[in-house]
Formats: C-alpha cells, sequence, structure tokens
C-alpha cells in the first residue's frame, strides 16, 4: 500500500512538471517573452527560460514505471494487455483510451521532441487532455 | 456524475498550467541569476510579471498581467476546489488548505519582491499540494 502511495506520488509530480511545462511554455511563457522590448532582451528572455530542457524523457520514464506498476498492484499483467476477455471489462474502457495516446506521445517524444513544430505540439497537447480524462475516469472506476 | 467527473478534470488541467506556471518563476529566476550580465534578476522577473497575456489577439487594455495570470489560476483552484469536496472535510485537505494558503503567501511575496528563493518556496509547495494529492480518495 505503501509502495503503491510512492507511485501515485511520483507520478502525479512527473506528470504535473511535465504537461505544466508543456501547457505553460508554449500558450502563455512563449507568447509574453516574445513581445517583450526591445528584441535582443526578448531573445535572451527566451533563450533563459529554455534552459531546463529535456524534462520529456525522465517525465516519461517516471510514468511509464510507476503506471505500469500500479496496474500491477490493481492486478494487471502485462499479458492481460493482450487479452480479449481483459478488454471487455468495463473499467478498461478508460485504459484503452489511455494507452494508445500514451503511445503516440512517447512517438511524438521521439520523432519531434524539442525540434520546433508549432502545429503537432497542439495535437500532443489535445493527447495530453484527453489521457487525463481517461485517467480521471480510471481513478473513479469507471 | 459526469458533471463533477469533468469538474475533477477541469481542477487538474488548471492545476497543471499553475505547475507550469510556478515551474516556469523557478527557471527564469535562477537562469537570470546565474546568467548575470546586464540583465537583473529581480528588474527583469518584475518586468517579466508586468507583461500583459495573451499578447498578440486581446487589446492592450484587458490583457492580463502575467502575475495576475498566477492569482487568477490560484484563485480558480479554490473555487473549483471547494466545489469539489461537497462538504467533505478530512486531513487530507487540511493539508491541502494549509498548503495552498502557504503558496499564496508565498505568491504574494513573489508578487512585491520577485527573487529566486521566493520561486523556490512557491514551486516547492506546489509540489507539496501535488504530492497530497495523491492521498485524496
Amino acid at each position: 500500500m505503501m509502495l503503491y502511495r510512492i507511485a501515485l506520488i511520483a507520478h502525479f509530480l512527473a506528470v504535473f512538471t511535465w504537461l505544466g511545462h508543456m501547457f505553460f511554455w508554449p500558450l502563455f511563457a512563449g507568447p509574453v517573452l516574445k513581445k517583450i522590448q526591445p528584441g535582443e532582451t526578448a531573445q535572451r528572455l527566451r533563450t533563459l527560460s529554455m534552459s531546463m530542457g529535456g524534462l520529456g524523457w525522465p517525465a516519461l520514464v517516471v510514468l511509464v514505471l510507476s503506471g505500469g506498476y500500479m496496474l500491477s498492484a490493481r492486478g494487471v499483467g502485462f499479458g492481460d494487455l493482450f487479452s480479449a476477455v481483459f478488454w471487455h471489462q468495463p473499467w478498461t474502457h478508460a485504459l484503452a483510451v489511455k494507452l494508445p495516446l500514451v503511445g503516440a506521445m512517447i512517438v511524438y517524444q521521439a520523432v519531434i521532441g524539442h525540434r520546433p513544430a508549432p502545429r503537432a505540439i497542439y495535437l500532443d497537447m489535445l493527447a495530453a487532455l484527453l489521457v487525463l480524462g481517461a485517467s480521471v475516469m480510471l481513478a473513479r472506476g469507471f | 456524475m459526469y458533471l463533477h467527473l469533468f469538474g475533477v478534470w477541469l481542477h487538474i488541467v488548471v492545476g497543471i498550467v499553475l505547475s507550469g506556471y510556478a515551474l516556469f518563476w523557478l527557471v527564469m529566476a535562477y537562469a537570470l541569476q546565474s546568467a548575470g550580465g546586464e540583465l537583473q534578476t529581480a528588474p527583469t522577473l518584475s518586468m517579466i510579471g508586468r507583461a500583459g497575456w495573451p499578447p498578440f489577439i486581446a487589446p492592450p487594455a484587458v490583457r492580463i498581467p502575467l502575475l495576475g495570470l498566477g492569482w487568477l489560476l490560484l484563485a480558480f483552484m479554490i473555487v473549483s476546489g471547494v466545489m469539489l469536496l461537497h462538504g467533505r472535510f478530512d486531513w487530507v485537505i487540511t493539508a491541502k488548505v494549509v498548503l495552498v494558503v502557504l503558496f499564496a503567501l508565498a505568491h504574494g511575496w513573489f508578487t512585491l519582491r520577485p527573487s529566486p528563493r521566493a520561486a523556490l518556496v512557491g514551486a516547492l509547495l506546489v509540489a507539496g499540494v501535488v504530492c497530497v494529492s495523491a492521498f485524496l480518495r
């Protein structure tokens, strides 16, 4: 039970740090810093704001490990994910939404990552919002 | 039931944005401090805090200063958090309330005197709220 709680805290911290960075920088911080005058100061501040990059992979590792542990603590083994019977249980519907989206986010991280991709980042954000929705449903037993 | 779930989801999403906000000030404060040069930490943080959002769509008169955005996010978190309680109150909620009050104080400190230390305290308190939330039933 204690280990489960530690995994949950690690999961929460990784989600809030990674997604907090993912949402706040492009939607709020970036546009604000871009408009600061003079332009050289704006550019310097934007460079400084990116000094803490590389959050994605460490967060993903924590999320996959803690998420995997929490699933196993709920009695879900890796093999169950390939069983049709498992996916017929009502509570697994949210998991069926969550896992492919997490997979898509991992692909995004691997393929696009830190490259400038103004449109793709919004798709990644949409996937994150849907993952959060599915997670709420899972936590509440749906 | 679905309205409650939507409320929980929205509370979490705004909480994530608030976490990003606290992280942003932490990164900026320490990056400015370690960079040195012509950009002094406190005046530059104040200047960023006064910059309006959204800078492109909204006319200047209705833009929210970046520091004001933090207060708005915090207010939303408090109101939505109270609405989601449904009268329930236990040690987890008590701990969250204490940490949120401390965060409000830390954010007031940062708003008046922006510094790396105030940003660090704010970010740690947000992390504390996130950790305590893992104990919610």
